[in-house]
């Protein structure tokens, strides 16, 4: 028997079920499909890119892709990893891939992440997906993986200082067991800083292309196995959270060691820090880069954007009853002051919660919200902002400086696709946005 | 901001709306929670941490000051254990960190374990924040900061018959570098746990912290 979703019916339960930290899955009754309400944004780009025909769900002319590499960009809370995680449920099907999606913010260490974390970690991701769906690979195809790690990694298993600790628990195990203990310990001594992290870190650096080439002869063997078993016909890797990173960070990810990046032979699509693309074009030399706007209400000249109205709409009622608006008027001021940021909406209908004096969202709470929200931004706005926000929304201002870029990645200003920019609706209620506007 | 005449009894403080706010943000539901609250009283910031416990009652308390911790992983483990015990966790004295580096190298360390922070306290987390620090907390934390739920001002308003430099007023003012910041921050702290009315006795009081850091 099918339930059917009940948004809730309270304003306290409503307050009560919003949860930032869990992306939504792609099943959850509270997922809504925005991509349309974002412009010219597709995901059939994407798609395309990865050789998947957009409605049909295979592969173009049978044909599978190779070494794809996304780079997944967008602003804070606009809903890359809810969409990320979509993707992945889409594209894990039969006929299509075998998706290993890693949650990086989780799964490493975010405050110090360098591409052997990540590669360490996807290997100890496929590796265990390979045990868990009783994938049989032949010893000819991972012994050079077994062999770099004897041979490079540990070397002389007395001398060496981590040898003892990496082995202890897979000893044990042969073969594949093995392996998927020794790449998930690695990664745990990575993440958990362990005294000897960086000297471990600095053997795979020096010995990065002997581990891709024992890697991609794995890859490849896997590939033809899971192809059998599971009628995937390729492998794509979906790491999430990389935007999160600082830039030495990533930096030093993206740009100076790009070429080990592309060393492994497979499919990729990484989610990478929104500032990259503005900074002159390397990030957009090597890997084929989408950026996801936010929901677009509004044009810029103000007339209402259907497509990502409604879907706006449609996500504040999954979130809350209809029946707890006391207005359209009130639901219209929800989705406007939103800036068609998702997270923004959501703290709206919070911050509409903790101000309402009665058992609905009505005139009064939206407006105290909306107020509360303007004064976020005004807490760390200086006054030349202000002047250069409203430059940019009278279009006197294109430019992408380093003032553009510090109030998009603050989200004082907000980017839609049809490539525009305009301040966050909340910051145009605060008085010093408003002077300005009436003395120009 | 709440001025000094509403604060003159116990009552008129818990009567404020802003504490019936504060009382609203928190969930019980387990999941990470985070509140925000800005103050500049450290005797009125004890006193609501006092009245929260008393009402809700399964609070705890992460002070920065505390010698243990003195990293983000010192600080992960002590949140971590503490949430296990309570419903309530107060962060509070960042601004007591040894120096300013350290405060914004912890500010982007949550920021970045914002995800672990969450999952290793799924229950409601206030910190408390002097104004001074709450610009720094929003821009060198933003995805941290971006997952509060509410932040609330319990600033209180005091009479003063002349300015207390701020430490951003010292910047403008080109006094000195960050030593002279840090002594400014210790001597705001400090000033922030005395009901100061007047300037002559800021200015007592501000001669004998003074003296205290020179002796120290």
């Amino acid at each position: 028997m099918t339930t059917t979703y009940q948004p809730p019916k309270t304003i306290w339960e409503v307050y009560s079920n919003i949860n930032y930290n869990n992306p939504l899955e792609s099943d959850d009754p509270k997922y809504v499909k925005t991509e349309k309400g974002r412009g010219d944004f597709s995901f059939s780009g994407i798609l395309k890119h990865l050789n998947v025909h957009p409605k049909e769900h295979k592969f173009l002319g049978n044909k599978t892709p190779s070494n794809v590499y996304i780079a997944f960009c967008g602003h804070r809370g606009c809903g890359k990893s809810t969409e990320l995680k979509r993707l992945a449920s889409e594209l894990d099907k039969p006929g299509l891939f075998k998706v290993v999606f890693l949650e990086s913010a989780r799964e490493l260490d975010p405050n110090n992440t360098q591409y052997p974390d990540i590669f360490m970690s996807l290997a100890s991701r496929l590796l265990s997906d390979l045990g868990k769906e009783k994938i049989k690979i032949k010893k000819i195809h991972y012994e050079r993986l077994e062999n770099w790690f004897w041979e490079k990694v540990i070397v002389d298993e007395d001398k060496t200082e981590y040898a003892a600790d990496l082995i202890a628990g897979a000893k044990a195990e042969t073969g594949i067991p093995f392996l998927v203990k020794i790449f998930a310990k690695i990664t745990t001594s990575i993440k958990d800083g362990s005294t000897y992290k960086e000297t471990l870190r600095n053997v795979i650096k020096n010995n990065f292309t002997l581990f891709a080439e024992a890697f991609n002869n794995l890859l490849a063997a896997a590939k033809v196995e899971i192809a059998k078993k599971l009628d995937r016909k390729e492998i794509l890797f979906i790491i999430d959270d990389l935007e999160k990173l600082r830039k030495e960070e990533a930096d030093n990810i993206f740009i100076d060691n790009v070429n080990q990046l592309q060393q492994i032979n497979s499919n990729f699509i990484y989610a990478a820090p929104i500032d990259m693309l503005y900074a002159g074009m390397q990030l957009q030399q090597f890997f084929k880069t989408y950026t996801l706007p936010m929901i677009k209400a509004y044009e810029k000249d103000g007339t209402k954007c259907d497509k990502g109205y409604s879907a706006l709409r449609d996500m504040l009622f999954r979130y809350a009853d209809e029946s707890l608006f006391s207005s359209d008027e009130v639901v219209k001021r929800f989705i406007t002051f939103s800036g068609g940021n998702p997270r923004h909406l959501l703290q709206l209908l919070e911050y509409a919660y903790i101000n309402s004096e009665s058992e609905s969202f009505d005139s009064n709470a939206i407006s105290k919200a909306v107020k509360k929200m303007a004064t976020d931004f005004e807490k760390f706005l200086e006054n030349e902002d202000y002047g250069h926000l409203y430059k940019i929304d009278n279009s006197l201002d294109k430019s992408t400086s380093d003032k553009t870029r510090f109030l998009l990645r603050h989200l004082a200003l907000l980017e839609y696709n049809e490539y525009w920019r305009k301040s966050h609706p909340a910051v145009r209620e605060l008085d010093t946005y408003k002077k300005l506007a009436c003395n120009k | 901001m709440i001025s000094t005449g509403n604060l003159n009894t116990e009552e008129s403080i818990f009567l404020n709306d802003e504490f019936f706010r504060l009382l609203k943000t928190f969930k019980e539901k387990e999941g990470f929670n985070l509140i925000v609250v800005e103050f500049n009283d450290i005797p009125l910031r004890d006193k609501l941490i006092r009245k929260i416990e008393e009402i809700k009652r399964c609070t705890g308390i992460i002070d920065f000051s505390d010698p243990s911790i003195s990293s983000l992983t010192d600080f992960e483990n002590l949140l971590a254990q503490q949430a296990k015990k309570n419903k309530i966790l107060h962060l509070v004295n960042l601004s007591l960190l040894e120096d300013e580096n350290l405060i914004f190298h912890f500010l982007e360390g949550i920021n970045m374990h914002r995800e672990k922070i969450a999952s290793l306290a799924p229950v409601n987390v206030i910190f408390w924040m002097q104004e001074f620090l709450l610009k720094d907390f929003i821009l060198k934390a933003p995805d941290f900061w971006a997952w509060h739920t509410y932040s609330l001002d319990f600033k209180v308003k005091k009479e003063k018959t002349g300015q207390i430099i701020s430490p951003e007023q010292a910047e403008v003012a080109e006094i000195d570098n960050k030593k002279e910041q840090k002594r400014i921050r210790k001597i705001l702290t400090y000033l922030s746990t005395k009901d100061i009315t007047n300037l002559e006795e800021a200015d007592n009081l501000l001669a004998e912290e003074l003296e205290t850091l020179i002796k120290g």
